[in-house]
């Protein structure tokens, strides 16, 4: 028998359970009243004798009815014959009970063997109320205990059964109870669980269960005190275990200072340094790569500018876009805000700005979306695109840029169908014929960059490449400054 | 233990059978039986017919007072409700119960009886060892009791 489990024996599918765990049986704890017939409980009481020899070491003394151990017992039955006997200095009576059940695998030609002999002292029933000479023929409720070394009930209480209605309701119990008891016993996962993490000290239950050897209980059923730390230190290997998975998942722990978190940082901020880089290189379309002067200016003009340049400048065009396709003349500054393309616009370069940040200093996804309109916004009033009604009001007038964007449309149609391959655009010029004081060199580059990537998509096959010079007077705007367009056209063109 | 049984017709029978195995195997052989024939115990529920006093003339009845007449329960045997019986009661019996004013012919009575297989050749002797009044409350539960199915098992169990 394992000594640590619960399962004293398993036959088949029924599992015989260690003594300790007999009080989980509602049989045996009494709650519920066990009544029997003769026949079985002298049937059960020879089995019972096997189970406990096989089963148990014989340390057991127990009635079963299949894996149910079964104490205090009912049933119910007539007094056929009785006798006295002395054993040591008390007196007892043993009386032969008759219910009309059988042993029926059982075959006997003496009155010991076909009734129930049942044990009870002779001052016992005298303080029952009952008459010693007048016992026999009398039906009576007998309670006990069965005894398996003598095949017979203790008797622990009697009283009177006064009508055969009586006894038959007793006959219908006893049947329904035979049906139940025949369904063995098995203890719920949470009974099994409950058992075997208590803390507390395990101490038998001795007035519950008939011990044969009492010493057998003390020092096999105790939990020894190696297999309970046994277990508590597994659980500690768990715990640690969880902490650890909890330390890797949450690397933004603000209260943890070690390295892996500082270097997952860097690695983040690193990762997303290299990818304006890439972009930038990749929208160099607009660069003829046979002129060396122009890719030195590039690589030099890459050195000065901050990382952000290319998002900045695709949004900057895109916002252009989004103002030259529309209608009206002016906008003012929440309605410009609330447009579906802006807020695109808007929300992909705060993405852009929310990666760049530090991670102490964190601004929120809001603030940034707001910094970038503004910023946005700055860089076209600055450039003189866009131009403000007056200094308190937040309404942009739109006709520089539509009126720049207009001319030059003209300007490059002209020198398309001229097929000139060189035109050059002075600012001073642009200023007086357009109207236009505060408009910048960088404006007119702008605006005549976005104008050249439309007319070469409308006419492939007209237009094959362009790209604009800057004044070599770099960075010095004056009344001569201006910008030197470079057309080349397909080949079936020319 | 005793058996459980509702006809009378079907008590005769089974003590017939009983007696005429033991009877035709120790006949046979021609050798004068020598051994105890094993008693046999019942529970019946019957109608009290009548008393017969018996002539102390026969000697296998020596020591018997009178005889009960009974009859089955006409709600329980349908095809068998006239089957009568006669079962010996002794002296000391009928002296328990001879004042009792409930003890009147039709009385319906809850019997223990013990079949004794007399001498060779002798017929078996029912012996009536204890007897009680019923009410009519009892009759009636226990005619429903034995009716249901759960009347039948323990009929089949008592009877195994």
């Amino acid at each position: 028998m394992d000594k640590y489990g619960h399962i004293a024996h398993q036959e088949g599918d029924v599992c015989y359970y260690i003594p300790r765990l007999f009080k989980y049986n509602s049989y045996y704890s009494g709650t519920e009243d066990v009544r029997i017939f003769v026949g079985d409980l002298k049937y059960r009481m020879r089995v019972s004798l096997q189970i406990c020899e096989k089963y148990y070491d014989r340390r057991l003394s127990m009635l079963f009815w299949k894996n149910h151990p079964l104490q205090q017992i009912h049933l119910i039955g007539c007094i056929i014959g009785l006798q006295f006997k002395w054993i040591g200095k008390q007196e007892y009576i043993f009386f032969q009970l008759d219910d009309c059940t059988s042993d029926s695998s059982l075959v006997g030609y003496t009155s010991d063997m076909r009734f129930l002999t049942c044990k009870v002292k002779k001052d016992s029933i005298l303080s029952w109320g009952l008459n010693i000479t007048d016992l026999i023929g009398l039906t009576l409720h007998v309670y006990g205990q069965a005894s398996l070394n003598y095949q017979e009930l203790q008797v622990e209480y009697l009283r009177l059964c006064y009508s055969l209605t009586e006894e038959i309701d007793h006959w219908k119990i006893t049947m329904n109870m035979r049906e139940q008891l025949d369904t063995p016993w098995s203890l719920s996962d949470f009974v099994i669980g409950e058992l075997f993490t208590q803390e507390q000290e395990w101490t038998p239950e001795t007035s519950q269960i008939e011990v044969v050897n009492p010493d057998f209980v003390g020092i096999g059923y105790k939990t020894p005190e190696s297999k309970r730390n046994e277990t508590t230190f597994i659980e500690q290997l768990q715990e640690e275990r969880l902490k650890d998975e909890l330390e890797i998942i949450s690397p933004y722990n603000s209260t943890d200072t070690s390295n892996s978190v500082h270097s997952l940082s860097f690695r983040f901020v690193s990762s997303l340094k290299d990818f304006p880089e890439t972009h930038f290189l990749n929208s160099g379309d607009q660069i003829d790569n046979g002129n060396d002067e122009q890719l030195k200016k590039l690589e030099y003009q890459s050195a000065n500018l901050p990382v952000m340049i290319p998002n900045r400048t695709s949004a900057k065009s895109n916002l252009m876009l989004i103002l030259l396709g529309l209608q009206m003349k002016e906008i003012s500054n929440s309605d410009l805000y609330k447009l579906k393309e802006v807020r695109s616009v808007v929300t992909s370069l705060a993405s852009f700005l929310f990666q760049q940040q530090n991670v102490g200093v964190m601004k929120s996804f809001d603030s940034l979306e707001k910094e970038a309109f503004r910023d946005l916004v700055n860089r076209l009033v600055s450039q003189g695109l866009i131009g403000l009604k007056d200094k308190t009001s937040e309404t942009f007038d739109l006709l520089p840029l539509k009126n720049l964007f207009e001319y030059a449309e003209k300007r490059i149609s002209v020198l398309m169908k001229l097929q000139c391959y060189t035109g050059t655009v002075q600012l001073s010029h642009v200023q007086e014929k357009l109207h236009l004081p505060y408009i910048t060199t960088n404006g007119i580059v702008d605006v005549f960059k976005e104008c050249l990537k439309r007319t070469k998509k409308q006419y492939p096959e007209v237009l094959k490449n362009w790209w604009i010079d800057l004044d070599p007077k770099n960075g010095m705007e004056d009344q001569n400054s201006g910008i030197l367009l470079h057309l080349e056209y397909a080949a079936a063109y020319s | 233990m005793s058996q459980l049984v509702l006809d009378l017709k079907c008590l005769k029978d089974k003590i017939a059978t009983n007696y005429d195995i033991h009877n035709n195997v120790y006949g046979g052989n021609g050798m004068e039986p020598n051994i105890i024939h094993p008693s046999k115990r019942f529970r019946i529920v019957v109608r009290l017919v009548d008393f017969l006093f018996c002539k102390s003339d026969e000697e296998f009845i020596k020591g018997f007072f009178c005889q009960m007449i009974v009859r089955n329960l006409h709600c329980l045997n349908s095809t068998n409700g006239a089957e009568e019986m006669r079962l010996y009661m002794s002296e000391r019996l009928f002296s328990a119960h001879k004042d009792d004013l409930r003890l009147i012919n039709g009385q319906v009575l809850d019997v223990r009886i013990g079949v004794w297989y007399g001498i060779h050749q002798s017929p078996p002797i029912f012996e009536i060892i204890d007897f009680k009044i019923l009410s009519r409350n009892d009759v009636r539960d226990f005619c429903e009791f034995v009716k249901s199915p759960l009347g039948e098992k323990f009929l089949n169990i008592s009877n195994s």
